[in-house]
Parts: structure tokens; sequence; C-alpha cells
């Protein structure tokens, strides 16, 4: 089995290699594309969330 | 001492909402909007239709401390709250939230989620970690104290995301398993064009509306708009992109999947544009940094099965 998102990212590098620049994963869930294969290339790592709260009826 | 303020389109309160943010960002860290902020406020920005907004400030001894706004969707069990900020102080935010809470009961809404800027397609998430540095074009950014502060009233993690940095891959540097990838969707019939393979950039507004609205439909907090609006929405950010660096990937004439990669112009594009021409023409040209923006691929072609031999 083969990913497509995968083939795209060799692409993206070229584009970037060209550029002679960094490259910027941004604001990804998990993936497996961009955190199995090139995790050892990773410098700095952002975070960010969402957050919830139940409203609460108070009588 | 605490007071909350609810306000329709007075430009008193419009501008106070505003100032806040200037108050407590720099020159170089703000990333808001102010037209963009100013047409949600007054309701007359195109996205506007699909929300009720209610608009909030929070004055401490007459001085705006923090400010806030609700949006609501029909059919919708959550209420959404958005341009948030505040300085740091807790029972403001309480005392916010609490008035808040009420507004939400009243709306027949079960939770409130946030941050959201009104709409999915605005910006939403909040920074944890990080702030040691400028942020990037499109980042979310806000004081570090607010997760701090959100905690402490009771909300709690609703979903997590990640921004990766990477090192500058030297010019001979091949991901293998990528390569491969490449050369094999190629040979199957997968077929790449740039945004400079297009006569009308119509099409690829439309092309691309088509996939995001089909991939990113599940995920949390999404509100589909129309190709029309997207259209109208975000032409002008394609005028800022290298086009050669925009994919999109056909198999059998259908598009099936794109990357959308953008120079980080950090917030030279949110104010003082007029001022920052020169440099955004720079790095139209070439930026030091490179944000991988936007990928989608169609579920049916994420993986395929290449036979051997």
């Amino acid at each position: 089995m083969h990913g497509l998102g995968l083939a795209m990212v060799n692409e993206i590098i070229s584009d970037i290699k060209e550029k002679n620049a960094y490259p910027i994963a941004s604001l990804i869930k998990k993936s497996k594309v961009t955190s199995k294969y090139i995790e050892e290339e990773i410098i700095k790592q952002n975070k960010y969330v969402l957050v919830s709260k139940n409203v609460v009826n108070v009588k | 001492m605490y007071k909350i303020v609810e306000f329709n389109d007075q430009d008193k309160y419009i501008n106070e909402f505003i100032n806040l943010s200037h108050k407590l960002y720099s020159e170089d860290e703000i990333m808001q909007n102010d037209i963009e902020l100013k047409q949600l406020l007054k309701n007359e920005h195109i996205l506007c239709k699909y929300f009720t907004l209610r608009k909030f400030l929070i004055y401490k001894d007459n001085n705006v401390i923090s400010r806030v706004v609700l949006t609501f969707y029909e059919g919708d069990k959550n209420a959404y709250f958005g341009f948030w900020e505040t300085e740091n102080d807790t029972e403001a935010v309480e005392f916010m939230f609490e008035n808040l809470n009420k507004i939400v009961i009243d709306y027949g809404k079960e939770r409130i989620i946030g941050p959201v800027n009104a709409i999915f397609w605005i910006g939403y998430r909040l920074k944890v970690n990080n702030f040691n540095s400028l942020p990037y074009m499109g980042e979310p950014y806000n004081k570090e104290y607010y997760y701090d502060l959100l905690k402490k009233v009771g909300f709690t993690e609703y979903e997590m995301y990640y921004t990766n940095f990477y090192n500058k891959p030297e010019m001979n540097y091949i991901n293998s398993k990528a390569n491969n990838r490449y050369k094999l969707f190629t040979l199957k019939g997968y077929k790449l064009k740039t945004l400079n393979d297009f006569e009308n950039l119509e099409t690829v507004y439309s092309v691309i509306y088509d996939m995001i609205i089909e991939l990113y439909k599940e995920f949390p907090i999404f509100k589909w708009i129309s190709k029309e609006d997207f259209i109208n929405f975000y032409k002008n950010s394609f005028k800022i992109l290298d086009s050669r660096m925009q994919k999109i990937y056909y198999y059998n004439n259908e598009p099936v999947a794109f990357s959308l990669v953008f120079p980080n112009y950090n917030n030279l594009l949110v104010h003082n544009m007029e001022k920052n021409k020169l440099e955004i023409l720079k790095r139209k040209k070439r930026s030091e940094e490179y944000l991988i923006a936007y990928m989608g691929v169609k579920r049916k072609h994420a993986r395929i099965r290449v036979s051997h031999g």
C-alpha cells in the first residue's frame, strides 16, 4: 500500500529546496505523513488547542 | 468593579474592541486584521450570513479589560467564543464566562467551544507554547497566560493541533520513501498541475473549493460556505502566492489532491500593507520559510495498491 500524501511531500520538499528555505507544516493534527517520515528533521513544534466547557444551568 | 457591555454597531464600542489588541500586542506580534474585524462587528462581512454574533466588552473601573464574541449556529448544540483578548485578570475572565454561560443556556446550547473567531474560515485555536518567536502568517496568536486563565474557569482541552518547523533541506537531500511514492503514482497515471498550468484562476478556486469542502467537512467546528463566498473570501490570498508551488493532482482528468504552500509573511498582510509592500514583494519571490498550509487527498486516492513484477 502506498500514500499519495507522501508523494506530494516529495514535491513540496523539492520546491522548498530550490528556495533554500525552511519548511513549516502548519496547524496539523497528528499526521502519519509529516510525523512518521520527517520526524527526525523537526527542530521545533508549536502546540494549539481548542477548549470546551459544558454550560451549567444554575437555578 | 467589573461591568459587561453588550454592543451592536456603535463606533465607540467597536473601536474599544479593536483597540484592546493594539494595547496587548506589539506591532510585530499583532495578528489582528482591523478591517476584517470591523466588518464582522458591523455585520458587513460576506460570511456574516452564516452565523449570529453577539459582542461583549468587560470593563474594570471604566477601562476595557477583556473582550469576546459569542457565535451561534442553527442546528449546532455548541456555542463558540472567539476574538477573545484579555489582560491577565482571573476575576474578569470568571465574570465574563459567568455572564456568557447564561446567554448560551438561553439559546438552548449545551457547550461553549473556542476560541473560534466567528467561523472556521476566519480563524480558530489557541497557542499554548513557544511564545519567544514572532507569529508566522496565519498563526493563531495570543498572550501566553490565556490557556491558564481558561483552565482556571473550567475549560478543558477539546482538540490539539501542531505546527512543525523543520531543518532546511540540503540541495542533495532526498526523502527516499517520498521520492519512491512520487515515482509510483506518476507511473500509475497521476498527473501534477501547478497554478501556472491554468488559464483561468476561477477554475482553480472552484477545484480547490470542491476538494476542501469534501475533505474538511469532518473537521471539528467546520462550517459550510458557498463557492461564491469562498472565492470572494480567498481570491486576494492567491495574489501573494508563488504559482509554481501550488499543486493540484489529477487522475483520469479528475482532481484528486492538492497542496498550498505560502511564503511566511508573518503579519505583513494584516496591517500596514502599504508600508510593507516592498518586503511583501520580496518574500513573494523568495521567503526564508514556507508554510505547508493546506493539503488534502480524496479518500479513494490516498492509498493505491501498486503491483510489483
